[in-house]
């Protein structure tokens, strides 16, 4: 039984926290999330599915010999049946991961070193995930030669520039599924194969994708995929990788130990978790339809009034093959870091999580060609499941006052409505 | 706000489930496919985070809807279905209080 003070619950709930935590809280109200790319807040029957493994479920899943480990693996295997049901797979297919980051890191680096020295050559594109460039980088230096293939205006891979970039010894050919700065969906079926057809690995980073929308991988002739739990709704800290059987995949492991996971990735499997990643999966399965019709309607509500109201603003990726629930914007002067100050009610990003600490322009625009006046006025506005009407109309509405208002500070506006080539202009004084 | 963990308010939440589940066994009614909408619209409305609050209150409405309108005749399909609900009604009758137990400020808009 709690006993708690009368002067305590007639107190409003923000001193009751205080009570038990004695922490301040930090802000007044809670700003509005639309940064769904960066994370998602754990879905409550997520969270109802992985409290009993928290509990009293708490067995390791590798112990043989009792009840607790029998438990914990039951819910492991479900979850792992879950998982591999999403993209039509077996779930002996499935390798629980501590994220995608590391699902990209075995993925690269185990394939390629398993294939060294026959296979020499990696192709990637320009607009990757950090963890997957910065594993290229590090076979570059380790005698592998990767070609980072660009990308179109759309933010699409061109499918010509791939075929001519294989090599005899290529080995890995890793193409992102949707990105996640700009949401753009690349062509998985095609690609898959050109790989199948050159006898070559396809890796895919289907982070910003799995549960989000339809993947099939024996369709798409998809070699390995990764898979981020807490993108599709699920807890942070567990990802998986697809690792085909038929035909065989072979790897080298990064991490050694007991063997778990195929001996694939070695390591006690975080039972409660993988369990949620499992649930997630479920729900995403049964809710992917009307979430993406949900989803749908309201970003083409939020660019279409958006791009009715204010000029000059530009949707940076294709239009159409896309995952409606990242919209990536551009607003001529108006600066992205002001613009991000200005809306701090809302809870957004200028770029990649990853690189937002930095002030250069995201390299995914640059990739795209973006100029850098409109890079660096840039805003990926996520939206998700929880997402409602009433958020967009309050966002829509903050957003074109905001811009309106910076727009009015802005000298080069006043040059640009007076009719200024800005290409003729000596800025440097001689 | 107030919150009771007294035994009674356990009991209760227990027997409501019960007092659903009652008719389990025979033919499933629309009369009761609306009680067990009402009940579902009505728990998560008490949900303390603004954005499950307003999307479990629409799903529910959504999914009732769609499936009072399509006058199932399949018995079995009725009972999944209702089943299927009942369960996750418990799920958000158990975040609801966890979400009472965790409480955080308020959204900008819901203030």
């Amino acid at each position: 039984m709690l006993s708690i003070s009368k002067i305590a619950i007639k107190k409003s709930p923000l001193s009751l926290s205080s009570y038990f935590s004695n922490t301040k809280p930090r802000y007044k109200l809670r700003s509005h999330y639309f940064d769904f790319q960066a994370t998602s807040p754990t879905d409550p029957r997520v969270l109802d599915k992985m409290l009993p493994y928290m509990i009293t479920k708490q067995g390791n899943a590798h112990s043989k010999t009792h009840m607790h480990g029998w438990e914990a693996e039951g819910g492991v295997e479900e979850a792992r049946a879950h998982v591999s049901d999403l993209i039509h797979a077996d779930p002996k297919e499935i390798i629980f991961t501590s994220g995608a980051t590391e699902s990209n890191n075995i993925a690269i680096k185990g394939v390629m070193n398993f294939l060294n020295p026959m296979k020499k050559h990696v192709i990637t594109s320009q607009i990757e995930h950090k963890c997957v460039l910065e594993s290229c980088k590090l076979l570059e230096s380790k005698g592998f030669d990767v070609t980072y293939l660009p990308v179109q205006r759309n933010g699409i891979v061109d499918l010509g520039e791939l075929k001519k970039a294989i090599r005899p010894d290529t080995g890995l050919v890793s193409i992102m599924g949707v990105n996640n700065e700009i949401g753009v969906l690349q062509p998985l079926k095609e690609i898959g194969n050109i790989c199948r057809s050159n006898k070559i690995k396809f890796h895919t980073d289907c982070a910003q994708m799995f549960g989000k929308l339809p993947l099939d991988v024996n369709d798409m002739k998809i070699d390995l995929m990764s898979i981020s739990g807490h993108k599709i709704y699920g807890p942070k800290g567990v990802g998986a990788l697809y690792v085909r059987r038929r035909p065989r995949v072979r790897l080298l492991a990064l991490q050694s130990g007991g063997g778990q996971e195929r001996g694939i990735r070695s390591g006690t499997l975080p039972s409660p978790i993988i369990v949620g990643l499992g649930e997630a999966a479920r729900i995403a399965k049964n809710e992917m339809q009307r979430d993406n019709k949900r989803i749908k309607k309201l970003a083409d509500k939020l660019i279409s009034q958006v791009m009715e109201k204010i000029p000059l603003v530009q949707l940076n990726g294709d239009k159409e093959q896309r995952y409606h629930g990242c919209v990536n914007l551009s607003f001529a002067f108006a600066e992205g870091e002001s613009l991000l100050m200005n809306l701090k009610d809302f809870a957004l990003s200028s770029g990649s999580a990853c690189t937002s600490a930095s002030l250069e322009p995201s390299y995914v625009l640059r990739a795209l060609g973006v100029p850098d006046e409109y890079a660096h006025s840039s805003l990926r506005i996520g939206l998700g499941r929880f997402t409602t009407e009433q958020e967009i109309d309050f966002f829509i509405e903050t957003l074109v006052t905001s811009v309106e208002r910076l727009r009015e500070m802005s000298p080069l506006y006043d040059m640009y409505l007076e009719g200024v080539d800005f290409t003729k202009i000596n800025w440097s004084h001689d | 706000m107030s919150l009771t963990l007294s035994t009674q308010n356990t009991f209760s939440f227990v027997q409501n489930t019960t007092t659903l589940l009652k008719n389990h066994f025979s033919k499933i009614t629309t009369k009761q496919l609306a009680q067990l909408k009402k009940t579902t619209v009505e728990e998560a409305s008490k949900f303390t985070n603004y954005n499950f609050r307003e999307y479990f209150k629409e799903r529910a409405n959504d999914l009732f809807d769609e499936f009072i309108s399509k006058n199932e005749t399949n018995e079995e399909l009725v009972k999944q279905f209702y089943d299927d609900r009942l369960s996750e009604l418990e799920v958000i009758k158990r975040q609801v209080l966890i979400g009472k137990l965790y409480p955080e400020q308020k959204f900008v808009k819901e203030n």
